[in-house]
């Protein structure tokens, strides 16, 4: 998907140049070493002064060899970007490029090796993967038209980070824990034992359902705990998406949490995860710490 | 028991996979005069999911698991860094 948003001669200059490129479509495989139009790849953006001053030690490689990461600036705010060649980041090339998992994987590490080095030194916006604009002056607008957005998300994340918080269950274990819990399951479970063979069939039936109900509350209320205890230690929450079936050697998913975290707290953060994987564990639970990562989740506007 | 070069590459696929999840899924959206459509997102990350965890035999995985549900009652919490950092024996540390 591209968007147009320039409204000024650049929109025609764009336009050229998609058509162009639309129309050496056919003959891109040997025109594509000495195709030299450059877009500029956007990782992050944070406080000018910031970045400016991390510009003199060490970078990490950019997307590509052959550019280097560099600043695009206007008075207040920095953009971390580097060139790369629209031969493989113009629109329909890079759609091509994305269904190649491996060269993909690669770039989204490379992506995530900048955002990390410029957020674990300044506070940064974290951008999503795939952000491309045809020439510097997109990038100034950008920084412009949304400067004061920008500005108030640096903020927020000022000396934070992010922690990742992972809840799996090994659900056969739970089940079992929760006959040995729940009073009413433990009745029923007394009850068939006695029943003659066709009540019993029944109260197995019942029993089934209510175990089933009862592990999900189970499951609910952990979860709800897990979340609370470790906001106390937080400057915000939010719930992930677990994917359908993300099952893996933990167990099946609970659920997923990110924490946006003050670095000075992030020994007691980690303490109280660490109290909360201990107290759960008993009963089928593990936790997953993962970071700290650049806050991608709580880079959004609101 | 699981040897610790088990242990770590199976960390890394597992810091990979958190990875890509970030850097695809998050993080602030601005529309570039090139941006890859949330729809488009989804999908690199299903096919990124299936290519990386289909490199290891199905073997070598159900071993994995067996081994690492032992490992793990002594290591309720795993540390994960995004990077591929060392994960002690212990409660791991941060870095």
């Amino acid at each position: 998907m591209a968007t147009f948003e320039r409204g000024d001669e650049r929109r025609e200059e764009t336009e050229n140049r998609k058509q162009m490129s639309g129309h050496k479509q056919k003959r891109k495989d040997e025109t594509e070493s000495q195709t030299n139009e450059q877009g500029f790849y956007v990782y992050c953006v944070g406080a000018r002064a910031a970045l400016e001053s991390l510009f003199d030690a060490a970078l990490p490689a950019a997307m590509e060899a052959d550019a280097r990461l560099e600043l695009i600036a206007d008075d207040a705010l920095a953009a971390v970007c580097s060139a790369v060649s629209l031969a493989d980041y113009g629109e329909e090339a890079l759609q091509a490029r994305l269904h190649d998992a491996t060269w993909t994987a690669l770039r989204a590490l490379r992506h995530e090796r900048v955002v990390e080095h410029f957020a674990r030194r300044a506070s940064v916006v974290p951008l999503r993967f795939g952000t491309i604009y045809l020439a510097r002056g997109g990038v100034e607008q950008m920084l412009a038209e949304r400067r004061a957005e920008l500005q108030g998300i640096i903020e927020r994340l000022r000396g934070r980070e992010e922690w990742g918080v992972n809840v799996y269950c090994d659900r056969a274990k739970l089940l079992t824990q929760i006959v040995l819990l729940s009073p009413r399951l433990r009745e029923l479970s007394e009850q068939a034992a006695r029943a003659t063979p066709g009540q019993s069939y029944l109260l197995q039936k019942k029993i089934e359902a209510l175990r089933a109900d009862e592990t999900r509350a189970a499951a609910r209320r952990t979860s709800n705990e897990i979340e609370r205890e470790l906001a106390r230690v937080s400057a915000g929450v939010a719930r992930l998406r677990v994917l359908k079936d993300e099952a893996s050697e933990h167990g099946d998913a609970v659920v997923k949490f990110a924490f946006l975290v003050a670095r000075a707290r992030f020994d007691d953060f980690r303490a109280a995860a660490e109290r909360l994987a201990e107290a759960h564990a008993p009963a089928g639970y593990k936790l997953e710490l993962t970071g700290p990562w650049p806050a991608y989740n709580f880079a959004g506007g609101g | 028991m699981m040897t610790d070069e088990e242990f770590e590459s199976e960390q890394l696929e597992l810091s990979l996979l958190e990875t890509l999840d970030h850097v695809l899924t998050r993080g602030l959206v601005l529309a570039g005069e090139i941006t890859i459509s949330v729809a488009d997102i989804d999908l690199i990350f299903v096919g990124l999911n299936v290519v990386l965890t289909s490199i290891e035999t199905a073997h070598e995985v159900l071993g994995a698991r067996a081994q690492r549900g032992l490992d793990l009652q002594q290591r309720a919490l795993t540390p994960v860094a995004p990077e591929a950092a060392p994960v002690s024996d212990t409660e791991g540390e941060s870095r």
